[in-house]
């Protein structure tokens, strides 16, 4: 019910500040799940970015927002990432996986994803790490 | 013939009595048994729902939305968190602990009230074991028996399973060793090796395969259950890549989950097939338990 009321509440603020920005939102996906997902970006090609991000797991240990789960790396603090150049330092890392470590559940290697979703996910990590106030919409 | 040791021949009077019957208890089936595979739930599954026992409500009512009989509970859900501003992580820890040693058996004979009232067996309690004292682990091992759990599960290495040898068997208990994908640590379970290793430590250990992670460590899962089966509590159920590859949806990656239900189911074999994912979506997570869960059950149609 809570979360209904959640959905229908960001919804119409999701319509009010498209109205008034004079922007149009592109559409939501059938059974997109706003109240976890937030409100689309208004930029298409960060929210590309951040879809998929989200459905290759990317999420599930590292954060929507970089807020790290369990023993994941804190992409917000990681030197890899600070270092990072249009994915110079992330795509070979993102290919490889980190398989050598004493971690309980190595990162895995992502080497069968095309060119475009490795960059997807550089794209959106670098977003992602930015203070809010600097982030496009 | 192979002559057994008098301590060989313990570890087999204890696993005859203590654990058989704890397995044969798992044949009763429930709201989740289909086809002959008694399913259940691990909820790491509701990416989006925080593990902590103020969201246990909400996660009851989504393993019944998801027509789930069975949970793998992890204690999270039912202990207190006591990340208190300003105290640090020794301070909140050591709170716990005592919390741990403190609770009444009342308070979790409520909790699985909860999960009764709505017809959902904990079949296991899931419990980060790593830097517990004895008595936490003897306490931890009682509420997993007032929950109604059979045993508990915990992810670590060889060297905490020596530690934790034994505990289980005393609480009348199994104790499920659970399997990652790391092949660079020899300390880690990951293959077919580091379990026989691990079960030859204690009578009361068993296997909680993840055949997610065994594949992606390039195991042969159904090798493994043909040859381990009777050493086989329960199973994560998720798909994976080989050579340490990504989490996918179910059947998009190389476990082989149709063939493995169908063994079970086959068989006859007592195995809890516990869905588990790590794959992302964008739909709601419920939605996404539904979908692999159909996928387990047209595999057993």
């Amino acid at each position: 019910m809570r979360r209904g009321i959640l959905i229908a509440v960001v919804a119409e603020l999701m319509v009010s500040s498209a109205f008034v920005s004079g922007q149009s939102l592109p559409p939501l996906r059938p059974g997109y799940d706003l109240a976890y997902l937030g409100p689309p970006l208004a930029d298409p090609v960060i929210q590309q970015a951040k879809e998929t991000y989200v459905v290759m797991g990317c999420a599930y240990c590292h954060g929507i927002d970089l807020t790290p789960r369990g023993e994941a790396a804190d992409l917000r603090r990681s030197p890899i990432v600070a270092a990072d150049v249009n994915g110079n330092r992330i795509i070979p890392l993102l290919k490889a996986g980190v398989p050598k470590t004493l971690k309980l559940s190595p990162m895995p290697q992502y080497s069968d994803l095309s060119d475009r979703q490795l960059s997807d996910l550089v794209r959106w990590i670098h977003y992602a790490r930015r203070p809010a106030e600097s982030r496009r919409q | 013939m192979m002559r057994l040791t008098r301590r060989e021949f313990g570890m087999a009077v204890v696993a005859a009595t203590v654990v058989r019957p704890i397995l044969a208890q798992q044949r009763a089936p429930n709201r989740s048994y289909i086809n002959g595979v008694q399913f259940g739930l691990q909820p790491f599954c509701y990416h989006d729902l925080a593990m902590t026992r103020e969201n246990r409500p909400e996660l009851i009512r989504r393993l019944v939305q998801n027509e789930m009989g069975m949970v793998e509970l992890h204690a999270t859900w039912v202990e207190p968190r006591f990340n208190t501003p300003g105290d640090s992580d020794e301070q909140a820890r050591e709170r716990l602990r005592r919390w741990r040693l403190e609770a009444s058996p009342d308070y979790y004979r409520a909790i699985r009230k909860e999960f009764d009232d709505v017809g959902i067996e904990i079949f296991s309690y899931y419990v980060n074991f790593d830097g517990f004292t004895d008595e936490e682990l003897d306490a931890s091992f009682r509420a997993a028996k007032i929950l109604g759990a059979k045993g508990c599960v915990s992810s670590y290495g060889l060297a905490f399973a020596k530690r934790i040898a034994g505990f289980a068997g005393r609480h009348g208990m199994f104790m499920g060793l659970h399997n990652h994908a790391n092949l660079h640590d020899p300390d880690a379970l990951a293959t077919e090796e580091s379990f026989i290793k691990g079960l030859a430590l204690s009578p009361d250990f068993r296997v909680a395969l993840d055949i997610r992670h065994y594949t992606a460590a390039n195991g042969d899962c159904l090798a493994f259950l043909e040859k381990h089966h009777g050493n086989i509590v329960g199973i994560h159920l998720g798909d994976r890549r080989r050579n340490g590859g990504r989490s996918t949806p179910f059947g998009e990656g190389d476990a082989p989950i149709i063939e493995i239900l169908r063994m079970i189911r086959d068989n006859k074999w007592p195995i809890v097939a516990l869905l588990e994912f790590e794959h992302g979506t964008l739909r709601t997570e419920v939605e996404e338990v539904r979908l692999m869960y159909d996928y387990c059950k047209r595999a057993l149609a």
